[in-house]
């Protein structure tokens, strides 16, 4: 994927989940709502992709006033990736093209990267993820289980040490998957199935929206890796 | 400029340490003054169909709002940061009055660590919810 095809798709990913966090706060928080309509106007225009570099400036401003509203992000992890991906996009748009805009834009790919491989290290140190155990606390008491139903999934030991161990696997392998275009997208695939779990189970239906819009930086990395590392199976097994 | 520059630091180089450790969870209640009859500000629901799983997976303001208190509470009992608490009662008294709209009433907010016997309880917080 070009730096310039990769830098487009995720603002069309970045204006879509920035559209769908405004509308919950438009529809819900009546104090709120000047602020996000115009976050919302904003990303309509940069889904548009007319004058997006003063779109993007202007988004980055909002965000820093809205940082201050509510004493930082408002949604954690999700907000702190939508805010990363605009600071990236707003910078490699200033910058000329060439080797700061991809450093820029690199920059998140890497981030993208440490998001998962740093939550999956923290967690395979820990006995309790290991165990299940700490998996199986975030079900019984923790504050994101949708349902007291969800909530019941804690009796299930087999299940939470099998799915403690499915998600420090893919989050520690998923820097491996960059040997080739093929596996990064089943990598992707995959992590996105776990967000997608994710939201279901405990509610964190920003994080599904906003983690792809980080993806088109990880498969602009992996073309650029490719030459150094690249593993092609239909090369290697259909003999070219 | 300081306090902006605090605010944007651990976005630009966030730690990314999901739930390293399951820490105690905070929970926000708010009963009638000289009550004992305690709510939850965001209720949980005994169970969700699929469609409602669907349709929150574009749209689900009221739990994003609970989590961001639980963000407020967090920072309230860690840093005893004061900026979190009135986040916290504007939108507990806004969650209230929807049920109660006329008695006066009061916010708690609760630490609750680990499950059955092992089970720690801390209130951190009591006091009068105002309008």
């Amino acid at each position: 994927m070009s730096l310039e095809t990769a830098l487009r798709a995720t603002e069309i990913l970045l204006a879509l989940a920035l559209l769908q966090q405004s509308l919950e706060h438009i529809f819900w928080a009546r104090a709120e709502r000047r602020t996000f309509f115009i976050r919302a106007a904003l990303a309509i225009v940069l889904l548009t992709g007319w004058q997006s570099i003063w779109v993007l400036a202007a988004l980055t401003a909002q965000s820093v006033v809205l940082l201050h509203r509510f004493g930082g992000a408002y949604n954690g992890g999700s907000d702190r990736l939508a805010l990363l991906i605009l600071f990236c996009l707003t910078a490699a748009s200033f910058l000329p093209p060439g080797c700061g805009r991809e450093v820029a834009f690199g920059y998140l790919a890497l981030q993208v990267l440490l998001s998962y491989v740093v939550s999956g290290q923290v967690k395979i140190a820990n006995a309790a993820w290991r165990r299940g155990q700490a998996l199986a606390d975030v079900f019984a008491f923790s504050a994101y289980p949708v349902s007291q139903q969800v909530r019941g999934l804690h009796r299930f030991s087999g299940l939470m040490r099998a799915a403690s161990w499915a998600v420090m696997t893919l989050e520690l392998l998923l820097p491996l998957a960059l040997i080739s275009r093929e596996t990064l997208l089943l990598a992707l695939g995959c992590a996105l199935a776990f967000h997608l779990a994710n939201a279901i189970l405990f509610g964190l239906n920003r994080f599904l929206w906003i983690w792809p819009a980080g993806y088109p930086a990880l498969l602009w990395l992996q073309g650029l890796v490719d030459p150094l590392v690249g593993w092609h199976a239909p090369t290697m097994f259909w003999g070219g | 400029m300081r306090a902006t520059f605090d605010l944007i630091l651990p976005v630009l180089l966030p730690s990314w340490r999901f739930f390293e450790t399951v820490e105690a969870s905070p929970r926000i209640e708010w009963a009638p003054e000289g009550s004992d009859r305690w709510r939850a500000v965001h209720p949980r629901p005994e169970k969700l169909t699929g469609w409602t799983m669907l349709a929150r997976l574009f749209f689900n303001p009221a739990w994003n709002e609970a989590l961001f208190l639980v963000t407020c509470a967090e920072r309230f009992r860690e840093d005893g940061a004061p900026a979190a608490l009135p986040h916290i009662q504007e939108r507990a008294l806004l969650a209230a009055r929807r049920v109660e709209p006329g008695a006066p009433l009061q916010l708690r907010i609760r630490f609750v660590l680990g499950q059955g016997p092992a089970r720690i309880e801390e209130e951190i917080y009591r006091a009068a919810l105002f309008e």
